[in-house]
């Protein structure tokens, strides 16, 4: 970074494929739009950030995750024709796969986990959050992420297909 | 991240791998370019606008706490700091209360009083037995011009005298009996007004007269007889009742006649009780 304060910029091209797989881990529906709002909103309070650069990766998936939660909550006020009338009858169905995914598998089997441990897997790894900023980010203990860790883990492994 | 719940196996590269994936690159450029706009416009609204809202909400805290510690009393009366507000604007005269002018001017007039009451304190002739200021007049009347003639004063070879009738009699009594029936039978210390009364009185009573006052008086002058040591009948023994009125259309009137008697042992020649109550005349003793 050439200035003392990190740039809006390259704030984004180092982050945005990480928050753009976040979102897409999550199963946010149009997550493309999200990544440009999240970033946004970045770039708008950047020169009131401080702190390091772990702290900064924080910090962002940090307006993310909560991106995230208004986008869910969005989508639960207002569902679309295929969620209430001709899929589900109203009832609630998880948002359609993102067009090209890389691993299609992985995607699956995280949407076959509870929102607990999907939140805390996705921030660990996909996000590559230490387990304290992932406590920070959902608002729990160490203890209770690495918990749900554990258990997440435990249950993409028996829902995954080996490999090879 | 090197804890032990940091497994480095096939999964977890999967799920890294998410988050490695390149955004496409027009998509990219558009983001960028709406960051630009809002970096460049949002530094100096941000900053006017976190300003703004840093002073609206102390502005609002301000009044909510005014308010709500006026609500409960705690600035106390509200006019005087009114008053004061108006009275550096306007040219209006306000009432300064209890300003310290004000306490100054009752403090002024306290010590004044004070001073007043400590010079008048000097002069304890003027008081009487329970503490009253009296006003006498140069011979020693107490309020008004009393009959004094032929009268002992206070002290031998004086001009002062001792007031009224009551102190006169006091006076005389601490003498004697003699000076004390003297005392009695002579006019000293009455108002002059009521000397001229009893002038009048003496006119009138010759006709029968039988009023309220005169008993209430024929009834006192019963009791100061007695007081003489030598009881009369009126007083000890007569067992008639007390109102009854002593006239000289009854001369069998034992009270009257015993008055009669004191009256005529009296050198002045005026008997106490004779400007209520008639002079009987004399008679020979019922005994």
């Amino acid at each position: 970074m050439p200035d003392e304060r990190p740039n809006a910029a390259l704030v984004y091209r180092s982050l945005a494929a990480a928050v753009l797989g976040y979102l897409r881990a999550q199963r946010v529906p149009e997550p493309e739009d999200v990544v440009g709002d999240v970033f946004l909103q970045v770039a708008r309070d950047l020169p009131r950030f401080r702190g390091d650069e772990a702290a900064l990766r924080s910090w962002v998936f940090s307006i993310a995750h909560n991106r995230a939660m208004d986008a869910h909550r969005r989508r639960a006020r207002r569902p679309s024709l295929a969620d209430s009338g001709q899929l589900g009858g109203g009832r609630e169905t998880p948002a359609p796969a993102p067009a090209d995914p890389i691993d299609p598998a992985l995607v699956e089997a995280l949407s076959s986990l509870s929102a607990d441990q999907r939140e805390v897997v996705v921030l660990r790894f996909v996000a590559d959050l230490p387990l304290e900023a992932v406590a920070k980010v959902t608002g729990r203990k160490v203890g209770a992420v690495k918990a749900l860790q554990h258990r997440a883990l435990d249950n993409l492994r028996r829902a995954l297909p080996p490999v090879g | 991240m090197n804890d032990s719940l940091d497994p480095r196996d096939e999964l977890t590269d999967r799920l890294r791998a998410l988050g490695r994936q390149p955004v496409d690159p027009a998509l990219q450029s558009q983001h960028l370019t709406r960051m630009a706009g809002v970096s460049a416009g949002s530094t100096v609204r941000g900053a006017l606008a976190s300003r703004l809202r840093v002073g609206a909400a102390l502005l609002g805290g301000f009044l909510l706490g005014t308010t709500g510690l006026a609500t409960a009393g705690a600035l106390g009366p509200l006019q005087p700091i009114a008053a004061t507000g108006v009275e550096a604007v306007t040219p209006l005269e306000v009432p300064k209360g209890k300003s310290a002018e004000a306490k100054e001017k009752a403090a002024a007039a306290k010590a004044a009083r004070a001073a007043d009451k400590a010079a008048k304190e000097g002069d304890d002739d003027d008081s009487d037995d329970d503490g009253t200021k009296v006003s006498r007049l140069a011979d020693g009347s107490i309020g008004t011009a009393r009959y004094w003639q032929g009268c002992v004063p206070t002290s031998a070879g004086g001009t002062t005298f001792a007031g009224n009738r009551g102190l006169y009699l006091k006076q005389e009594r601490a003498k004697g009996d003699a000076a004390y029936a003297v005392a009695k039978a002579s006019d000293c210390g009455k108002p002059l007004d009521a000397l001229d009364d009893d002038d009048a009185d003496d006119a009138e009573t010759k006709a029968p007269k039988d009023t309220s006052a005169d008993k209430g008086k024929a009834t006192e002058d019963e009791g100061k007889t007695g007081d003489d040591g030598e009881p009369t009948r009126g007083a000890s023994t007569d067992k008639r009742p007390a109102t009854t009125p002593a006239s000289p259309e009854r001369p069998n009137d034992r009270h009257a006649n015993d008055r009669a008697k004191a009256g005529a042992a009296n050198s002045s020649g005026r008997g106490q009780s004779g400007s209520h109550v008639p002079d009987a005349p004399a008679e020979g003793s019922d005994d």
